[in-house]
This record gives C-alpha cells, sequence and structure tokens, in this order.
C-alpha cells in the first residue's frame, strides 16, 4: 500500500461511534445543495455521500489535507467522473457543514451543540485552525448553537473526548448549575469517556471548596471589633465563630457530600448556604452582625468575588 | 522464562499412556489422552481430527501430534485440572477465573463450564463490596458472561447509586458501562415499585405476615405506616433492602411516637419481624429476577 492511500485510510480510521449516537438522537440533516462547479476531488462521507470540492482550497484551510492531495495518486485509487475519492470517516451531514464555512455559500449550521462539537472536533483533526476559530467566534456570537440545560454533561463529555479544551472548561462551569445526579447525566452518560465523569465530579468539588473558602475568607465584623474580639454575649472568639463555620460548610460527611452532587453548585446557591450555616451555627442574639446574607441585604459584593474564585478552577490542575 | 518449548513444572501435565500434546501458546506441552479433551469438547474434537488427518511429519519432531492452541501454559492447566480427575484449580484472580470460563465456552466444554462455575462459586464468594462487584460486573461484560455479569449487577443495587457514592470508582468504569447499569437500576426500581405496591394492598401476603401485630399508627389495610414508609423508600432506593435498614425503621418508629406502650410496634415478637422479612424478601427477589436481561 502506497503512503498515500496509507494516508487517505488513516482518514477514516477511529470512526465516530459517540457521533453516531448524537445523531440518533438528534433531527436528520437538511438535503445537501452545495454546488461545486469545476471541482477537482471528491471527499465521501461515511454513510457514503460524495462532496465536490476543490483540492486548493482544502489544501488551504487543512494542512493536513495539503499534505495528503500533494502525494502522487496509488494506482488503485478510486475515480468518479474522472475526479478521485478520498474517503473520510465523518458522516455526511457534518461534512456538508464543513464544506458549507469553506466556500462562499449559504452555511449549513449544524443541528445542536453537540453536533458543532463534532464539526469543531474535525476542524481540530485536519487542523483547521482558521476554520476552528470562526466557527467557535460564531458560537460566541449566537450564530451556531450553544449549548441547552442539561445537554451542558453531553457536551462536556464529548468536548473531553474529543480534546477541546475551551468547550470542555465552559461545558464543565455550565454543569455546576445543574444537580450532578444520574438522573440529570440521563442518557449523556454513554458519551463519557476514560476519566472525563470522575474529572467532573473532581472538578465541582474543587469548585465547592474555593466557593466557601471564598465566603468565610469574606467575614463582616462589626463595628468596633476585630477578628480577635469576644462577644459580649456568648464570649466567643469571632475567628473561633468563623472557623466553626467553615467547618461546618466543608465538612465532608455523607450527606454534605451527596448534597454537593445533588443540588447546583453555582455562587449564590453557595451565599445561601453559607447564609444558612450562619444563622444556625451563630445563635448567639449578640452575634446577630455576623449575618452578612439575610433574605433581605444580601452581601454586596460577595456573589462577585465568587464568581472570580470558580473562574479559578479548573478541570486539569 | 516461558520461552522454552520443554514443559515446566508449574504446569506439568503428563499422563501415561497419552497420545496427544496440547501446545500452548507460550510453548508448554502438555501430553494427554484425548478421547478426555474429545469428549469434553466437540470444538477440539474437530481440531483434533483436522490435525490427525495431517500426515505425520506435519507433527514436526514430536513423538505425538501436537494441537497448538492459543491460550497460555497457565489458563490451559486450569482448563485441565477440570477434564481430568484431579483436583481442579481455579486461578487466583477474577481476571483470570472468568478467562478459564471464557476458554470453556469458547471450546463449548458445556458440562466444564458448570464445574467451574461451582468451583469459582466456592473458592470466591461474591464479594458484596461495591469495588469487587464493579470490577467483576466490568470483566464479566468484557468475556460476554451474562450470569456474572447479573449477579454483579445485583450486588451493586446493595449501594446507592449515586454520583457521591461512586465518586473515587468513576476513573475505573467506562461512561457506557455505567449508563448500562444505571439502565439496569431504573428498571430494578420500577418493577420493584409496582411489586411493592402490589405487596401492601390488603389481600397481598403482607397482612399474612403481621400476624396478630396492631400498630397504633396503621392505615385500613392494617399496615403499620412505618413499613410501608420503609416498602416504598425500597421502591425509591433499593439499597435499603436489609434487615439493619428495616430494624432502624422500626426504631425510629417505636421512637417518634413516644415508646407509646399501646402500640404492638414495641413489643413485636421476633417471630413477626422474621414473617415481615422474609415475605417482603420474597416479593424483592421475584422482582430483581424479572430484570435478567443485561445487554453485555
Amino acid at each position: 500500500m502506497s503512503s498515500q492511500a496509507e494516508s487517505a485510510l488513516s482518514l477514516v480510521q477511529g470512526r465516530e461511534d459517540s457521533q453516531a449516537k448524537v445523531n440518533s438522537i438528534t433531527p436528520p440533516p437538511e438535503p445537501l445543495d452545495i454546488p461545486v462547479p469545476d471541482a477537482s476531488l471528491i471527499i465521501r462521507s461515511s454513510d457514503l455521500v460524495n462532496f465536490r470540492v476543490h483540492k486548493s482550497v482544502l489544501a488551504m484551510a487543512s494542512p493536513i489535507f495539503g499534505d495528503l492531495l500533494s502525494l502522487p495518486q496509488p494506482s488503485d485509487s478510486e475515480f468518479v467522473d474522472g475526479l478521485p475519492v478520498v474517503q473520510l470517516s465523518e458522516d455526511a451531514e457534518l461534512l456538508n457543514s464543513l464544506v458549507s464555512v469553506l466556500y462562499p455559500v449559504r452555511r449549513v449550521i449544524p443541528k445542536s451543540y453537540p453536533k458543532m462539537l463534532y464539526l469543531l472536533a474535525a476542524c481540530q483533526k485536519y487542523d483547521m485552525v482558521q476554520v476552528q476559530s470562526y466557527i467557535r467566534a460564531e458560537v460566541d456570537r449566537g450564530s451556531f448553537p450553544g449549548p441547552v440545560g442539561t445537554e451542558v454533561f453531553c457536551a462536556y463529555a464529548i468536548a473531553y473526548g474529543k480534546g477541546l479544551i475551551p468547550e470542555m472548561e465552559k461545558a464543565a462551569r455550565l454543569t455546576l448549575e445543574h444537580p450532578m445526579t444520574f438522573e440529570t447525566l440521563g442518557d449523556s452518560l454513554q458519551f463519557f469517556d476514560g476519566s472525563a465523569l470522575r474529572d467532573l465530579a473532581r472538578f465541582r468539588m474543587r469548585c465547592r471548596d474555593n466557593l466557601v473558602t471564598a465566603c468565610l475568607s469574606s467575614r463582616v465584623l462589626p463595628a468596633g471589633t476585630s477578628d480577635i474580639s469576644y462577644c459580649s454575649g456568648c464570649h466567643m472568639c469571632y475567628t473561633q465563630q468563623w472557623d466553626d463555620c467553615l467547618q461546618q460548610l466543608l465538612s465532608r460527611n455523607d450527606d454534605s457530600k451527596k448534597q454537593e452532587f445533588a443540588n447546583p453548585l453555582t455562587p449564590s446557591n453557595i451565599c445561601e448556604e453559607y447564609s444558612k450555616a450562619l444563622r444556625s451555627r451563630i445563635k448567639c442574639k449578640s452575634c446577630g452582625w455576623a449575618r452578612p446574607m439575610n433574605d433581605s441585604t444580601p452581601h454586596a459584593g460577595l456573589e462577585n468575588k465568587l464568581v472570580q474564585e470558580l473562574d479559578k478552577v479548573h478541570i486539569f490542575l | 522464562m516461558l520461552t522454552s518449548d520443554q514443559p515446566l513444572k508449574n504446569f506439568l501435565f503428563e499422563y501415561h499412556g497419552a497420545d496427544l500434546i496440547l501446545r500452548s501458546h507460550d510453548s508448554h506441552h502438555f501430553r494427554v489422552p484425548k478421547s478426555y479433551i474429545i469428549n469434553s469438547s466437540p470444538v477440539l474434537d474437530e481440531l483434533i481430527q483436522k490435525a490427525l488427518d495431517l500426515p505425520n511429519d506435519a507433527h514436526g519432531d514430536a513423538s505425538l501430534p501436537v494441537i497448538q492452541l492459543p491460550e497460555s501454559g497457565a489458563i490451559l492447566h486450569g482448563l485441565l485440572t477440570f477434564i481430568f480427575p484431579v483436583t481442579p484449580i481455579v486461578p487466583p484472580t477474577t481476571e483470570k477465573a472468568m478467562e478459564l470460563l471464557s476458554v470453556a465456552q469458547k471450546y463449548q466444554m458445556v458440562a466444564i463450564l458448570v464445574r467451574i462455575r461451582d468451583r469459582i462459586g466456592q473458592q470466591n464468594p461474591p464479594s458484596t463490596g461495591l469495588e469487587p462487584a464493579l470490577n467483576m460486573y466490568l470483566i464479566a461484560q468484557k468475556y460476554g458472561f451474562r450470569q456474572e455479569a447479573l449477579q454483579a449487577a445485583q450486588t451493586i443495587l446493595k449501594h446507592p447509586m449515586s454520583i457521591a457514592n461512586l465518586e473515587d470508582k468513576l476513573g475505573m468504569i467506562p461512561g457506557t458501562t455505567l449508563y448500562e447499569l444505571w439502565n439496569y437500576y431504573v428498571e430494578v426500581r420500577a418493577i420493584l415499585a409496582s411489586d411493592l405496591n402490589e405487596f401492601m394492598t390488603p389481600a397481598s401476603g403482607m397482612s399474612g405476615a403481621l400476624g396478630s401485630l396492631r400498630c397504633t399508627a396503621s392505615g385500613s389495610s392494617q399496615i403499620p405506616h412505618w413499613i410501608c414508609d420503609y416498602i416504598t423508600s425500597i421502591g425509591n432506593s433499593p439499597h435499603l433492602f436489609n434487615l439493619v435498614e428495616f430494624n432502624m425503621a422500626l426504631a425510629r418508629h417505636t421512637r417518634d411516637g413516644g415508646n407509646n406502650y399501646r402500640c404492638g410496634c414495641m413489643s413485636v415478637s421476633s417471630q413477626i419481624i422474621l414473617n415481615i422479612w422474609e415475605s417482603l424478601a420474597s416479593v424483592v427477589h421475584g422482582s430483581l429476577k424479572k430484570v435478567s436481561v443485561i445487554e453485555v
């Protein structure tokens, strides 16, 4: 087998089974209608749909195709209408979108965020840096679909599996807005490979620890007192009060661990949880100052601080 | 080193009157009478017949016909201990024991499969721990053993199926396996909930099991509320089905009722508790039997 044939073969290996799973739960593709006159190459999808393209356009967008197409044709190459055929592992729906962003035609926008991720993954695979950046910008602008609801778990799993780091980080943060339970994960579970789920669970725990620590470092003291002052009512050191509260929030008993996953984990949730911990911990009336976030007067700026703390946590340490 | 064509002591299997050599992929020789092998496995029978049809010089320097097999010497040795009248040896690890089973299955050794399974059951009774059960499920799935996979899945049911509980084990379970286990769990829960609801109707076996028990907090069916609550909780969380949880539910009831001495639950006999538990266990086990298909 020639080196070119081997290269072409390598493009079909690693067939995207998870992509097939996404396709099975999303609507069918719209008709393929991209006219490409004077084409010099056919790329064939995994479901055997031919796309006529220009070698020069593919080579410009992808150095990998550039290298592949610069090699001499193997003698046993397939030709259709006199054009050489390159077999790819992506399905027709994905290639339809990909080809549409390479040409000045109406863009074929992926039907869902998971499908958009597979498009980005194909760009990554073929080293189409500019095309990938363009698609990411379109997602940010809202022209291409973004993640919706608990779809973020599926999005995270796909992005993790495909090595799409920005999308993985973004999806992981969005999962914090939902409970992380098997019920919520549902069908997304089948998309998790390797350590993806474990890493997401650990990310969630690190986020919680950071948020809780930030809460507790935002001590609000009554006028004229310091950390080492004692409350005149209960005669406890204020620092001790806060530390007790910290212990309560950080306690790793089974129930608190369960709650970490059973509830959304957002700055506002943590503020509320923190407020509850303070109220239950500090019974003394004289320590009433230590309720910085009662229902009517939320602690100014704390949520912003928590958002910043959250940004410091990443999936990979 | 396992490179020599000479049999090693550890794996020695020499029979007087042997008329066949089985050679493992790591070049261990087992001199055996072919009649045992032929009677144990139709697949090996066919292989042996083909080998015997070859001209004599096809067997090389060996004085006896040689059958080359793709298994390791250790696994073949274990398999032969189940074929011949010697003490059977089950490999020490679950992985290897499953490999042995898979080889017996591959060679269609129906009777040997039963013997190996019995021996594994005797030597390594299934662990009730979550991690060994997950490990067993993964291995059984790898080799396509439904019986072992189902047994492992039922053990996993004895533990809470939650991210928090599985957290440190998530790295060892592929998502597709978790998905499979979750679907199994959901199906079991649905069937359990339905069967347990039926069990709590007045005409069910539950009423009989209660005997003379009269609780001050009972519904029209005479079944104490605390028992109903406990049974309902099993439908939601199957891991709560154990005698300790049942006794804790009873203890909570007597404590929350302020130790009301008029309530029969305060002095319920151990026989009634046993009756209730046995009838409940019968329903739960019946439900589990209904969910027998796991995609492996």
